[in-house]
């Protein structure tokens, strides 16, 4: 099952796509949605990443990189493979580890593998690491340390990887 | 720890990394290349172009005879994901239709 939160996401990354009459749902628009979730930018900052930059990028990226449908066509952007295989690969690793939700955590790790994608390249250039993601998401391990690392209740998150 | 999957071959993920991590690349696009053959009508590539590509008449045509006559057209440049995304739309068209229309991706 997906997350209340992540699912509000996904539905926020189709109508970011809509909105700028894209024509395909692809992980800049997911990764651009996930800023927004409160989940994902704990992460993100745990792992040295800037969340204000990357939103600048991505924002950068889907204005030049992104062709808009012509005039007089409009269709619901449609979700790429790559974004398919993203969503499959969390949920094949949530059920895995026996875990019942998947959430953005889940996403964001299930994003690395697709190394051709530029919200993959914006997140590395961040220098977060997959290996980042989930040792923050398995054992809130934060990887800046400025003194107010954030520590995750362990009686909600991690259950199941060990 | 997390179990492997389901007929997973344990064994297959014994790829350790020894080297530093390179500096992350910026990502290439991609060109999304048509192929021609004997049997895909003009008609059905000028098509493609238009529903696929949206491109205009004029270009769709111009790609098209490159395509006929130079054995390969580029149908457009895009972000892999989306050339990806592009390239099974034509090839799920193409077999709708029973075209042998052949649509890749290449690295520019």
């Amino acid at each position: 099952m997906i997350s209340k939160e992540l699912q509000d996401t996904l539905n926020l990354a189709l109508s970011e796509a809509a909105k700028r009459r894209h024509e395909y749902l692809t992980l800049e628009h997911l990764l651009l949605a996930l800023l927004e979730d409160k989940g994902a930018c704990d992460i993100i900052r745990a792992c040295g990443g800037s969340v204000k930059e990357i939103r600048k990028e991505l924002e950068e990226f889907l204005n030049e990189n992104m062709e808009q449908l012509p005039n007089g066509i409009d269709a619901m952007p449609s979700y790429t493979a790559a974004l398919e295989r993203v969503l499959t690969r969390a949920y094949m690793q949530a059920e895995s580890s026996a875990q019942t939700t998947i959430d953005s955590g889940n996403v964001l790790a299930a994003m690395f593998q697709e190394k051709r994608s530029h919200a993959v390249f914006l997140l590395e250039k961040e220098g977060i690491t997959r290996l980042d993601v989930l040792s923050y998401i398995s054992h809130g391990i934060s990887k800046v340390e400025d003194g107010k690392r954030i520590e995750k209740d362990p009686a909600t998150e991690g259950e199941g990887f060990t | 720890m997390a179990k492997g999957l389901p007929g997973q071959d344990l064994d297959d993920d014994l790829d350790v990394q020894k080297d530093q991590k390179t500096k992350p690349k910026r990502p290439k696009l991609y060109k999304v290349l048509l192929h021609n053959d004997d049997f895909t009508t003009m008609e059905f590539v000028v098509f493609i172009l238009k529903d696929v590509f949206h491109k205009n008449e004029n270009d769709a045509v111009k790609i098209m005879l490159a395509v006929h006559q130079q054995g390969l057209g580029v149908a457009g440049v895009y972000p892999f994901e989306i050339a990806e995304a592009k390239c099974s739309k034509v090839a799920e068209l193409a077999q709708l239709n029973e075209f042998p229309l052949l649509c890749t991706t290449e690295e520019e």
